[in-house]
């Protein structure tokens, strides 16, 4: 089916490459994960949730690693290396795109800033006890300062609070901005929707939750760490929770083109039923939005324990993490196979070794963790600890079950 | 010693505030003398780009200039005025000779000749534009062999286009040409008006 009714699949030739590809796919995606793993760890920090005390800090951790590698796709994309500073030298006040340069690089230093404060102590008491070079760069941390007095543990701990509280709206900001810089191409129908931003921030969020519980599954796993199962199930809670109101806005957008049937519709039918038939409604629909909601639905109101509650947190965060890389492409690739004629759409082609290919993509995708693995042998990233209380009764009910 | 609690707060924003001054200091050094900050771009550029070596002429330095003045290519001279002339009052009379001859640069260097200007006979640069595309304006002119005088002349596009239209006036159609190499067309009837063609 084509767009309005047209008898022959027509785009213009500009419209045959589609410029803006998988880097663009995966620069919304990193930076998503950044504002994921930044809320969990502000769910301690300033809502106080108790039950993420042990994974704040890993939080804060990885959303700084993936902090680092937001804007390399775009570097790769645009392939002037040498010029990627400008746009901090002289940014114009009209450009959303420059503006992003300064929330992401300021968003940085928050990140960096209150990683600081939690490691403190860290690493005030690495500086006294080693000597050398290392010793050096730990005392270099400190910044000269080595005595961790409890007035300025205290400080330290309201100072993260209020880091991690303007943190919040700053993440939205961040991601909002990607959304606000599709939501806001008029001529493009897929795009153009004022409920953009905030579709990208709610994903973004549901990415990073999914992501955290992947991670922390993996690392439990290798370290033969025992798995902190109150902290699972109220993680996939709250995962739950952000993905009821990013399906429920991802679908309403649908349902809003489809019930105005008006002239955006013309368009977004046929590419609903075409081009992304496969990656949007089977794919990031039906598939990987149905089974994990339903998933998720169970752990939050049958309280599963146990291997069979990692087994299905670990399921439903793959397929929310595959969700969202699925929803970063078929909003960004898809809105561009809609030719300017509305009366066709072009195709998309992956490539593998190319610039902006399937294999760069994955290096990218990867760095961030290699990162926190280096990361992870100089500085305690999980407590070994790991809470397993439970509300009284419901622990034992479950263990009556599985013996 | 008594050390403040917040010490290390002061020294954070001590180091802050050098990163802000390095970077507006930086930024200062970055940033060209020439930038235009109300238009967006550096002033010198302009400048930087007219010391490029030419490459384009453009037509004024085919058919102002009086290199082909000299007495050895007289008939080259004709030629040249005659195209022009056609050219100017064509229908590609939006054409650039350099369209089609290749750039200044090639044909001459340091003021003299360097190499023929490039003459492609065959239909690649006719078809660039006049190719059929379902994007091309419907009134623009794009092959058809099915056409009153394409298909009079049995012409297919294998033909090549200049043996009836001069490039320079393409409507300028050599009528003595196309009947030379016309095919003696059998009247033929059509299969469902049965009207003849």
């Amino acid at each position: 089916m084509l767009p309005n009714e047209s008898l022959l699949n027509y785009y213009f030739p500009n419209e045959a490459e589609v410029h803006w590809s998988l880097m663009i796919v995966i620069y919304p995606y990193i930076t998503g994960l950044v504002a994921g793993a930044f809320v969990v760890s502000s769910l301690y920090h300033v809502f106080k949730i108790k039950a993420f005390e042990n994974i704040a800090r890993f939080a804060l951790v990885s959303a700084f690693c993936f902090g680092l590698f937001a804007a390399v796709p775009l570097l790769l994309h645009l392939g002037q290396p040498l010029r990627a500073f400008n746009i901090f030298f002289t940014p114009h006040t009209t450009s959303a795109m420059s503006v992003f340069g300064f929330v992401y690089s300021s968003y940085m230093i928050l990140l960096m800033v209150e990683l600081w404060l939690v490691y403190r102590e860290y690493f005030i008491q690495k500086a006294k006890e080693t000597q050398g070079v290392a010793g050096l760069v730990w005392k270099a941390l400190t910044l000269g300062v080595t005595d961790y007095t409890p007035e300025a543990a205290r400080f330290d701990h309201k100072l993260t609070t209020f880091l991690a509280a303007i943190g919040i709206p700053w993440a939205c900001f961040l991601h909002g901005y990607v959304g606000f810089i599709f939501g806001s191409v008029k001529a493009n129908a897929w795009w153009a929707t004022p409920l953009q931003p905030i579709i990208f921030l709610m994903s973004a969020i549901v990415s990073g939750i999914a992501m955290l519980m992947l991670m922390y599954s993996f690392i439990r796993w290798r370290t033969r760490q025992p798995y902190d199962f109150r902290m699972i199930h109220n993680l996939m809670v709250f995962l739950w929770g952000f993905f009821i109101i990013d399906f429920f806005l991802e679908g309403l957008e649908i349902v809003y083109v489809a019930y105005e049937h008006g002239h955006h519709w013309s368009v977004i039918g046929p590419l609903l039923s075409g081009p992304l038939y496969g990656t949007f409604l089977v794919g990031q629909l039906l598939i990987l939005s149905v089974i994990p909601f339903l998933i998720l639905g169970y752990i939050t109101i049958f309280d599963p324990w146990g291997k069979r509650l990692l087994y299905l947190a670990n399921l439903a965060s793959f397929m929310l993490v595959l969700q969202v890389l699925f929803m970063r492409f078929n909003v960004v690739v898809g809105g561009q196979l809609i030719s300017k004629s509305d009366r066709g759409f072009s195709e998309f082609h992956f490539e593998f070794l190319a610039r902006e290919g399937v294999l760069p993509a994955i290096i990218i995708l990867s760095a961030p963790f290699a990162v926190f693995y280096l990361i992870s042998r100089v500085i305690p990233i999980l407590s070994d600890e790991p809470q397993t209380e439970w509300p009284t009764g419901i622990e034992d009910q479950v263990r009556e079950k599985t013996t | 010693m008594n050390v403040s609690p917040r010490s290390h707060i002061y020294r954070l924003a001590a180091l802050l505030v050098i990163a802000v001054v390095g970077f507006v200091a930086f930024r200062g050094f970055a940033i060209p003398s020439s930038w235009d900050f109300e238009h967006f771009f550096r002033a010198d550029s302009l400048e930087e780009l007219k010391l490029q070596p030419l490459q384009i002429g453009g037509n004024e330095s085919c058919a102002g200039s009086d290199c082909h003045d000299q007495k050895r290519i007289a008939e080259k001279v004709a030629e040249h005025k005659e195209h022009f002339q056609a050219l100017a009052n064509g229908n590609h009379k939006g054409l650039a000779c350099e369209n089609c001859h290749g750039p200044l640069s090639a044909h001459v260097r340091d003021g003299k000749h360097h190499e023929a200007a490039n003459i492609n006979r065959d239909n690649t640069l006719c078809l660039g534009c006049h190719a059929q595309l379902i994007s091309r304006p419907e009134k623009f002119p794009q092959f058809d062999n099915e056409s009153t005088g394409h298909w009079y002349f049995d012409v297919e596009i294998t033909r090549l286009c200049r043996d009836c239209h001069d490039p320079h006036e393409p409507r300028q159609i050599s009528a003595k040409r196309a009947r030379v190499t016309q095919t003696s067309k059998p009247a033929q009837k059509d299969d469902q008006t049965g009207s003849v063609r």
